[in-house]
């Protein structure tokens, strides 16, 4: 092990970390026009802008949502409390909905967390792996007796979201240059998240009886189950409801298989 | 008067770019893409570099490996590496003379060695290791830095060549870092170049950076400003002709103002050697 190249690579994360110059300032040569101390200073700049960077690109809307002054207390916050074990500055923001959920003074509005965690979900559907979808012929082909037990899977960058606050209304206000108005917690709000077939990240809001069928999709039941499941709200018309809503997966290309 | 490995005038691929590219097929030799955008499973980015590698060679740069870091190879990321290296059959691949990580906490920045006799035997064998892991050579970019530390053995340029020769790697010269490290170091950027054996320099990086008098930082926001043109023209005349390309990082513009850069780099480049064309690049398999 070098050990004395260890010992000065500890040194100058410690010095980044902290930003306290007495660490590395005796390994430091003297030389060219700037003192060491701004020698210093541009690496631990850079550190943080890096950082600050990172969360702006990762979360392009909540900055706005939380105002200068707030976003550059959680960042400060942040930088600090989540140093990177990530490869990719895109993972680096991960532990961000946590942070805003458990710290003050970002805790007292638990809509900050929620709308973090939705723009995470984006970040997801963006980066999902690719997979090619199922069309509507391929599953007219499907004999009818097999459907009962039938299973899908879904594209990889599907993703649910259950709100508690009007986290994605003011995500969506702000996407379109309007003030999002006041944080209210309200009745349970569903929402799916996908990549298109034109590899654009989308996303829309969905009722009660859709959300469940999805996480029933994700939990491996079979159409019978499914249909069973859509009863609690369409009594009679459950096998139709539950048609529609396939047509309308498969033809927005969320669905890779039946098995 | 060049090795087979010369592929003349590239760009860096960059986001925005990514229609226009597609679109317009501009007249560009080949393409730098930065090798950590692509590590996500699918999606746009991978879609749109499938498409740029039907048309051009490819070249990959990455800032993650962090060969001077005492923390163990990732070799998550070197496999990762490795799979898109199959994926993408790039002409070559390269990285920095930096390290980025330590005790597993990532600076995700390329900060300087000390430039010892134990930091040179530690990057000689992790640069033979990774080497062996992919299966070939890859190029070591000189970086830019800000601060320099008191206990060297020797110069960033005798560490540079030392890691060439003895790990049989090859040099990726960063003409505007060795401007931005010798206006911050205060040595001579010419005596840099000519340290250099030519035969280990695959390729050049040109960029601009932020001048602040006292110091430089090396920001990619800028057109490449005078003196490193000047540079630029030395380093023509001690290696003859490497491949050359344009890094924009930041403040980036329209694609065809990247490409009247470039093509003045081309022009410099034949007046320099005195050519009245661009030698075609040799053995080369596009990926149709
Ligand atoms: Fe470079």
């Amino acid at each position: 092990m070098p050990k004395a190249l260890q010992a000065l690579e500890q040194a100058f994360l410690d010095y980044l970390l902290t930003g306290d110059p007495d660490i590395l300032a005796p390994h430091v040569a003297v030389k060219g026009k700037s003192s060491v101390d701004t020698k210093l200073q541009i690496y631990n700049n850079a550190y943080k802008m890096r950082f600050r960077e990172a969360i702006d690109t990762n979360h392009e809307l909540l900055g706005l949502y939380l105002g200068d002054e707030l976003f550059e207390a959680m960042v400060d916050g942040y930088v600090v409390k989540h140093p990177s074990r990530y490869t990719s500055l895109r993972d680096y923001t991960s532990h961000l909905p946590d942070f805003l959920r458990n710290n003050a003074p970002f805790s007292a509005h638990p809509i900050l967390a929620e709308f973090a965690n939705f723009e995470r979900l984006l970040l997801d559907v963006f980066d999902a792996l690719d997979a090619v979808s199922i069309s509507i012929e391929d599953i007219r082909m499907l004999p009818a007796e097999n459907w009962p037990e039938m299973r899908l899977r879904l594209h990889p960058s599907v993703q649910l979201f259950a709100a508690e606050w009007n986290s994605v209304e003011s995500w969506q206000c702000l996407r379109a240059g309007v003030s999002p108005g006041a944080a209210n917690s309200q009745p349970e709000s569903y929402w799916l998240l996908w990549r298109g077939l034109d590899r654009l990240s989308e996303f829309r809001s969905m009722t009660a009886d859709e959300y469940a069928l999805i996480q029933a999709i994700v939990h491996g039941d079979d159409f019978a189950n499914m249909c069973e499941l859509l009863t609690q709200w369409h009594t009679e018309e459950a096998p139709v409801a539950f048609i529609n809503y396939l047509n309308n997966w498969i033809s927005n290309g969320m669905v890779i298989a039946i098995v | 008067m060049h090795d087979s490995h010369f592929l003349g005038f590239g760009l860096g691929l960059r986001t925005p770019h990514y229609d226009y590219v597609i679109q317009e097929r501009p007249l560009v030799d080949w393409f730098e893409i930065l090798t950590e955008n692509y590590f996500v499973g699918g999606g746009k980015p991978k879609y749109y570099l499938h498409q740029v590698r039907e048309h051009y060679p490819i070249v990959m740069h990455g800032v993650s490996l962090s060969i001077g870091s005492t923390d163990p190879l990732n070799t998550d990321y070197l496999k990762q590496l490795r799979a898109l290296v199959a994926e993408i059959e790039p002409e070559w691949i390269s990285d920095h003379l930096c390290w980025t990580t330590v005790n597993h906490i990532n600076s995700h920045d390329l900060l300087p060695l000390p430039y010892t006799q134990e930091a040179l035997a530690h990057v000689v064998s992790r640069v033979q290791q990774v080497q062996d892991f992919l299966g070939r050579q890859i190029l070591l970019e000189n970086p830019s830095s800000y601060l320099d530390f008191n206990h060297a053995d020797m110069s960033e340029v005798e560490f540079l060549s030392e890691v060439a020769n003895q790990a049989d790697c090859f040099i990726l010269l960063d003409i505007n870092n060795i401007y931005v490290s010798s206006r911050n170091h205060g040595f001579c950027a010419e005596q840099y170049l000519e340290a250099i054996d030519p035969k280990r320099v695959r390729q050049f990086h040109l960029a601009g950076h932020s001048d602040y008098g006292d110091y430089v930082i090396d920001t990619h926001d800028h057109n490449v400003c005078d003196d490193v043109w000047s540079l630029y023209r030395k380093a023509l005349m001690h290696f003859g002709a490497v491949s050359t390309m344009i890094e924009r990082d930041g403040n980036i513009p329209v694609f065809e103002e990247l490409h009247a850069e470039l093509a003045q780099a081309r022009q410099l480049f034949l007046q320099t050697l005195e050519l009245d064309e661009v030698p075609k690049p040799e053995n080369l398999v596009l990926h149709a």
